[in-house]
């Protein structure tokens, strides 16, 4: 009966998900936003890289570690900024003693949080998720630096990190037609080295939706917008004729990648696999895009044909 | 105190007998193998069943060989494995509900993974085989080693698992990544790469058989209790460490292959004793073998099958059909086999008394004292701070609406949790029987946690009303299925088990596979107060107000309901309707916490035993006792937890195992449970 209950509820939720999904750029305002915010505070790393793509130095910065470490785009732009421990549960007395003139964050993460933060300072919290409806992953980056942009006066630098982002796609989609690869499966996965399976990502995450401008075909579509990944086994994924992986995760060196089965794979044995240095790959700004973008261009051209 | 078996009856008093039980179980296993290896795929060619034996294997060849047999064979490891251990786990702690997860392997192989993956130079060592192994150990010696009690071990799994649970949140939260990872392997699964993962069982099976052989005719006196067993000469607690040691190797060897599975070694003991009426340890441990195999084997089978609709991980399949195997035997079953798990709670406590006055007063006074310190924490100083509060100062006011609310709902959780684990211990006459163990406040933070991954915009509105769905859910479940028996206090503990373990494997699917936000939802299930305002407060009180009043007209219940069902009958109390209001109460008092701080752990389970600890027996004396302290520990356990680590804000849940799990430990190892009386 549990059971039975529990999926009635899972019904009702996703159905009403997809009502109340919109494709809409900001979730929530405070109502004093758009007086040249000066004192900027970021609480993820999405809008950490659209403030310093920008040319900001956010006062505060949630998970600042962590984007310095994995990100790292604009690091010098952050040498002065305050630690505000982690995204999930950013230091509100931290936010508070910055005195910030506004603070950025996203709904995935911040939402909830909406009404303590816009009692310390002025909020925008973008609508960033996974629902197939709204911005995907590469589109919601450019909206987001363009509207912060737009606020900050900065709509030049705006246009021109956009456009950056999206020369680096149109180098990389003209390498796939150089290869006649439109149309062909092309899959970015996440080996699980220790099962001999694969992961497939969601579509709406920034590398998907990078993979789908690029005019390859996406062997592996999730089923649900709501889920995350999906797993593929071992003989699915050397069933499907003619495929090009793009791994992500760092795991070159894993034992995987030297056993008999992995290299009886027609995959490897016509050598159509590349490994994407990047460590970040659900959200991201047009650097980002640029970046990884780059990196699925030169995978695959030094794919043997 | 238990007994699992019934030495009058006779072992084979049902249907087959135990060497048919076996052969049947060996075919269905056999038959389960080949359909799992070989059938469900395409028939390999002569060459591919060759392969090994070839130097250019075809691919059809590597993949029967590395992936399509390894995971038929891993499932008959991973089933035995976690039979036997189950078998070994319970009979020694002489407790049904005992499975590994319950002695804290299960976390400790899962933090073995994180930090496999945290410190990449160890990546050689069979970090999950020796967190596991770790993990067993430190509850044995927690639990005092080799003069261990079977309350005492279970007591200190519980709370080393919390512990382990507790730690591996923190790690996963600080790391995204991880936290991908940990939550695929959480759902666990068969699939292997080859051959190698199998290795380590090759060397330990056959010591351990050997080892499980010498030690049958021990085990299966070990049922008669360790007074008989000291009188024909035998060592209790050599067989119990021994066994322990066993069955943790059992265990970590299963969850070093598949990933967490724990409810095969709940079921398949239980499954063999209730449905076949097997009870001789020296009968029940080889069929075990064979029948968890087979379960595992079919589980997978089950997986496998539903794979092209649905992606069904089989730690979640397995927890399923280990809860709903549970809710069938109790719900069908005979009530005979359900031993008695009520520990004696200890009596009269010599070693502190302090008087109800004044530790009412010396409570008041500390929770005062962390809010009036709490608050101006971090400040040049406490009266400095309250001066420029007193001013108006706009930055003191800030701090003061930032932090006072959290604490004084801390507080109000605390209270509230404390006195619900009082009421639920009193109705089951269980010491393990927190609000987690009725699956209340699990069912609760999975009814919000769904909220927060469907419809965030809505899961802040209606966190109260769904939490207290869920809470009326699990409740609803607990009440139905066990009214007709009156409540009896094992049933309504092991349904509550059975919900809480499908909902953990819910939440783990949730993470694994639909949020996209896994640290955000591993907080929500360990519990924060990260956040709350004034306005949460005001939600909170109308229920502790109205709970705790209740509860205090309730107190005389729960006096009588401690002498025991029959003396409470004839004292004139209506046994099972006084449970069912005592449970209600109780499920609404959890309802109100987690909907605000999500299920925090320990404070339900630890505050009865230490307000019993101050010497406080009387009903309404713990009534009193039990929300003051669990207010202190939870604001307490917060206060450290913003403070440790800032800027960095470690979730209540975590601080509050950091805080009680050492506490209770050190409890436990004292004082509490003399070996003699449990």
């Amino acid at each position: 009966m549990a059971m039975r209950l529990v999926c009635c509820l899972l019904l009702v939720c996703l159905a009403h998900g997809a009502w109340a999904a919109d494709a809409q750029l900001v979730a929530r305002q405070s109502a004093g936003v758009g007086d040249a915010p000066q004192r900027i505070v970021s609480l993820d790393e999405l809008s950490t890289e659209l403030l310093v793509s920008l040319g900001i130095e956010p006062v505060g910065v949630a998970n600042l570690a962590s984007y310095r470490r994995y990100i790292g785009i604009g690091n010098d732009l952050l040498e002065s900024s305050v630690a505000l421990g982690s995204a999930q549960q950013p230091n509100l007395e931290a936010i508070a003693r910055l005195e910030p003139d506004l603070i950025v964050g996203v709904a995935y993460l911040h939402l909830p949080l909406f009404e303590r933060l816009d009692g310390l300072a002025p909020t925008l919290i973008y609508q960033v998720s996974l629902a197939s409806t709204g911005y995907d992953g590469v589109a919601i980056g450019e909206a987001m630096l363009e509207h912060l942009g737009r606020l900050t006066g900065r709509q030049a630098q705006a246009a021109a990190v956009i456009r950056e982002g999206r020369q680096a796609l149109a180098a990389a989609r003209q390498s796939v037609r150089e290869r006649d690869l439109q149309g062909e499966p092309v899959a970015v996965l996440y080996p699980l080295v220790q099962q001999g399976s694969f992961i497939a990502l969601n579509q709406q995450t920034l590398i998907g939706s990078l993979m789908n401008r690029l005019e390859v075909r996406s062997p592996w579509t999730l089923r649900s917008a709501h889920s995350l990944h999906r797993r593929i086994d071992m003989r699915r994924f050397a069933g499907e004729p003619g495929l090009r992986v793009l791994f992500i995760g760092g795991q070159e060196q894993a034992p995987f990648f030297a056993s008999p089965l992995w290299k009886a794979l027609p995959v490897a044995q016509q050598q159509r696999y590349a490994f994407l240095p990047t460590p970040y790959w659900t959200f991201g700004g047009p650097r980002s895009t640029a970046a990884i973008a780059t990196q699925v261009r030169e995978a695959i051209e030094a794919m043997i044909r | 105190m238990t007994s699992l078996s019934r030495p009058g009856q006779p072992a084979t008093a049902r249907g087959l007998g135990h060497a048919g039980l076996a052969l049947l179980g060996l075919a269905l296993l056999l038959a389960m193998l080949l359909w799992q290896g070989v059938l469900r795929h395409p028939w390999p060619t002569a060459e591919a069943w060759l392969a090994p034996l070839s130097s250019t294997p075809s691919l059809e060849g590597l993949l029967l060989w590395w992936t399509q047999l390894p995971r038929a064979f891993a499932g008959v490891l991973v089933g035995a494995c976690l039979g036997v251990s189950g078998a070994i786990m319970q009979l020694i702690t002489r407790n049904p509900l005992v499975s590994p997860d319950l002695l804290g392997i299960t976390a400790g192989a899962q933090l073995g993974v994180i930090l496999g993956m945290l410190l990449p130079g160890a990546l050689g060592l069979p970090l999950v085989f020796v967190g596991g192994l770790l993990a067993a150990l430190f509850t044995f010696l927690m639990a005092g080693g080799w003069n261990t009690s079977p309350l005492r071990l279970t007591l200190a799994g519980v709370a080393v698992a919390q512990t382990f649970a507790a730690l591996i949140a923190l790690f996963l939260s600080l790391n995204d990544q991880a936290a991908m990872v940990v939550s695929l392997w959480n759902t666990g699964s068969l699939q292997q790469l080859g051959w190698g993962a199998m290795h380590p069982a090759l060397y330990l099976l056959p010591l351990i058989a050997l080892a499980l052989l010498v030690l049958m005719r021990p085990m299966n006196l070990a049922v008669l209790g360790d007074g008989q067993m000291r009188a024909l000469g035998l060592s209790p607690a050599w067989l119990k460490g021994l066994s322990i040691v066993l069955g943790s190797l059992l265990a970590a060897l299963a969850i070093h292959l598949a990933g967490p599975l724990g409810f095969i070694g709940l079921i398949t003991p239980n499954l063999l004793r209730f449905a076949f009426a097997v009870v001789r340890p020296s009968r029940l441990i080889p069929l075990c073998a064979i029948w968890g195999a087979l379960l595992t084997v079919l589980a997978d089978a089950l997986v496998a099958a539903v794979e092209p609709w649905f992606q069904l991980p089989l730690g979640v399949l397995s927890a399923i059909l280990g809860s709903l195997a549970i809710l069938l035997l109790l719900r069908y079953g005979r009530s005979a086999p359900v031993a008695s798990v009520t520990a004696s709670m200890p009596g009269e406590n010599r070693a502190m008394r302090l008087p109800l006055w004044a530790f009412v007063m010396l409570a008041v006074l500390i929770c005062l004292a962390l809010l009036v310190g709490g608050t101006a924490q971090g400040e040049s100083g406490v009266w400095a701070f309250w001066q420029r509060v007193w001013m108006g100062e706009p930055m003191a006011m800030t701090l003061l609406d930032l932090r006072l609310p959290r604490l004084l709902v801390d507080m109000a959780a605390g209270a509230l949790l404390a006195t619900a684990g009082m009421l639920l211990q009193a109705v089951t006459r269980n010491p393990l029987a927190g609000p987690e163990i009725l699956g209340v406040s699990q069912m609760a933070a999975l009814v919000v946690l769904l909220a927060l991954i469907f419809m965030p915009e809505l899961a802040v509105a209606w966190r109260f009303p769904l939490a207290w769905l869920g809470a009326g859910l699990a409740l609803v479940i607990v009440i139905g299925l066990n009214l007709r028996h009156g409540l009896e206090p094992l049933r309504v503990t092991l349904t509550g088990f059975a919900i809480s373990g499908v909902v953990l494997a819910l939440v783990s699917l949730l993470m694994a596979q639909f949020t996209s936000n896994i640290a955000q939802a591993l907080i929500w299930m360990v519990g924060s107060s990260y956040g709350r305002t004034w306005g949460d407060l005001q939600a909170m009180l109308p229920w502790l107000v109205i709970g705790l009043a209740l509860c205090a007209a309730t107190t005389r219940w729960m006096d009588l309901l401690q002498l025991g069902d029959g003396v409470a009958g004839s004292l004139g109390l209506s046994v099972p309707s006084r449970r069912v209001l005592l449970i209600v109460l109780a499920s609404a008092l959890i309802a109100a916490a987690v909907a605000v701080v999500g299920p925090v752990a320990f404070i339900g389970l630890l505050v009865p035993h230490g307000v019993r600890l101050l010497g406080f027996h009387r009903a309404r004396q713990r009534l009193l006792a039990a929300p003051l302290l669990g207010a202190t520990l939870l604001a307490s356990a917060d206060l450290l937890g913003r403070v440790l680590l800032a800027p960095l804000d470690i979730p209540l849940g975590i601080a509050t195992a950091a805080i009680g799990a050492p506490l209770f430990l050190l409890l436990l190892s004292r004082v509490y449970f003399s070996d003699k009386r449990s």
